[in-house]
C-alpha cells in the first residue's frame, strides 16, 4: 500500500484513511497532512460529514468508542460464523443428549432398585 | 477480525466480490470494520450523541449483516454512507427532530473531492479582483486558508468562528471563487 511523508497508509482514493483521521484529530500531523485533511472537510463528501461529526466527538472518545464498536462487530460476526458452522455437526449434540438422557435413565431404575425402604 | 492483513490489501469492491462468492461474512465484517470510522462520524454529525451515534452504527451493522442486498454495489463506502445517513435521519423524524422537505430516499448520493482551485494560473490582479466579489467572511476565511495556508484551528482563533463556520465560508468561498475566475478566464478568451 502507498504510504504517505509519515509514513502512513494511504488508500487508493486518497480519501484520509483511519490512521490519518485519527493523527488529525489528535493534532499529530505535518502541516501538509493536515492540509490535505482540511481539503476534504471543505466539500460535499462522505469524508466531510465524517470529519465534522468526529471533530465533535473529540480525539479520545472518536477512539474509545471506534474500538467499542470494532469489537461489537467482531462478536456479531462471529456470532453468525459460528452458527452456520453448528448446522453441520447437529448429530454430534444429538448423540451427546441421547446419550446424557441414557445414563440419566439408567441411574434412576438402579438408585430405584437399590433404595431402602422401596 | 478474520481474514487480517489479507483484507488489508484488498479494495472494498474485491472484499465484496470475495464475500459474494463465499458467502463468508468474515469479508463483509473486513468491509464494515474498514468503514467504521466513517459510519461513527456520519451518524454523530447528525445525532450529536455519543450513545446514540454508537447504537445507530450497531443497528446499521446488523441491518446489513442479517440483511444484505443481493443488487449490485458499485461504491460499497457511497453506499454505505447513504445508508447511515438515512437510518440518523429516519431516527430524528422519529423523534420529531427534524422536518424534512424531501423524502429521504430521494436525497443523492455526493461524491464531492477536493480540487485544485489552481489560484497560480492567476495574475495577483485578476485574484484580487475575484476575491473583492466574496462576501466579507469568505474572503477573509479563503485568504487565511488558502493564501496563508492557516488551519482549521488558527481561522477559528483568528476570525472567532466557529469549525461550522469556518467550513462553511471555505466550502462556499470556494465555489464561488472558482465561478469567478472562471468567468474572468473566459472573459479574457474573448477579448484574445
Amino acid at each position: 500500500m502507498e504510504a504517505n511523508k509519515n509514513g502512513m497508509p494511504k488508500n487508493k482514493s486518497n480519501s484520509p484513511d483511519e490512521a490519518r483521521i485519527l493523527a488529525y484529530l489528535n493534532g499529530e500531523l505535518s502541516e501538509g497532512d493536515r492540509r490535505e485533511v482540511e481539503e476534504w472537510i471543505a466539500t460535499d463528501s462522505p469524508e466531510s460529514d465524517m470529519l465534522m461529526g468526529l471533530k465533535e466527538l473529540g480525539a479520545a472518545q472518536t477512539r474509545k468508542s471506534n474500538k467499542r464498536l470494532k469489537k461489537s462487530l467482531t462478536r456479531m460476526i462471529g456470532s453468525g460464523r459460528r452458527r452456520s458452522k453448528t448446522v453441520g455437526v447437529d448429530h454430534v449434540t444429538i448423540y451427546i443428549i441421547v446419550i446424557l438422557l441414557a445414563l440419566i435413565a439408567v441411574a434412576y431404575f438402579v438408585i430405584l432398585k437399590y433404595m431402602p425402604g422401596r | 477480525m478474520a481474514g487480517g492483513s489479507r483484507c488489508d490489501n484488498l479494495d472494498d469492491g474485491e472484499l465484496l466480490r470475495q464475500y459474494r462468492a463465499t458467502k463468508d461474512k468474515k469479508w463483509l465484517g473486513a468491509l464494515l470494520e474498514r468503514h467504521t470510522l466513517l459510519l461513527l462520524g456520519v451518524a454523530m454529525k447528525y445525532l450529536k450523541d455519543k450513545t446514540q451515534s454508537e447504537d445507530a452504527v450497531q443497528q446499521v451493522f446488523l441491518k446489513i449483516i442479517s440483511n444484505f442486498p443481493d443488487t449490485e454495489i458499485q461504491n460499497f463506502k457511497g453506499w454505505i454512507y447513504i445508508l447511515m445517513r438515512n437510518h440518523c435521519l429516519t431516527q430524528l423524524r422519529d423523534q420529531g427532530k427534524v422536518i424534512l422537505t424531501d423524502k429521504i430516499e430521494d436525497i443523492g448520493e455526493v461524491a464531492d473531492e477536493p480540487v485544485d482551485l489552481g489560484l497560480n494560473n492567476y495574475t495577483s490582479v485578476q485574484l484580487a479582483h475575484a476575491l473583492n466579489e466574496l462576501n466579507e467572511e469568505q474572503r477573509k476565511v479563503i485568504i487565511l486558508f488558502y493564501l496563508k495556508n492557516l488551519s482549521y484551528e488558527k481561522i477559528m482563533q483568528e476570525t472567532g468562528s466557529s469549525f461550522q463556520q469556518v467550513k462553511s465560508y471555505i466550502q462556499n468561498g470556494k465555489r464561488n471563487l472558482k465561478n469567478i475566475l472562471q468567468k474572468i478566464n473566459s472573459g479574457n478568451g474573448k477579448n484574445e
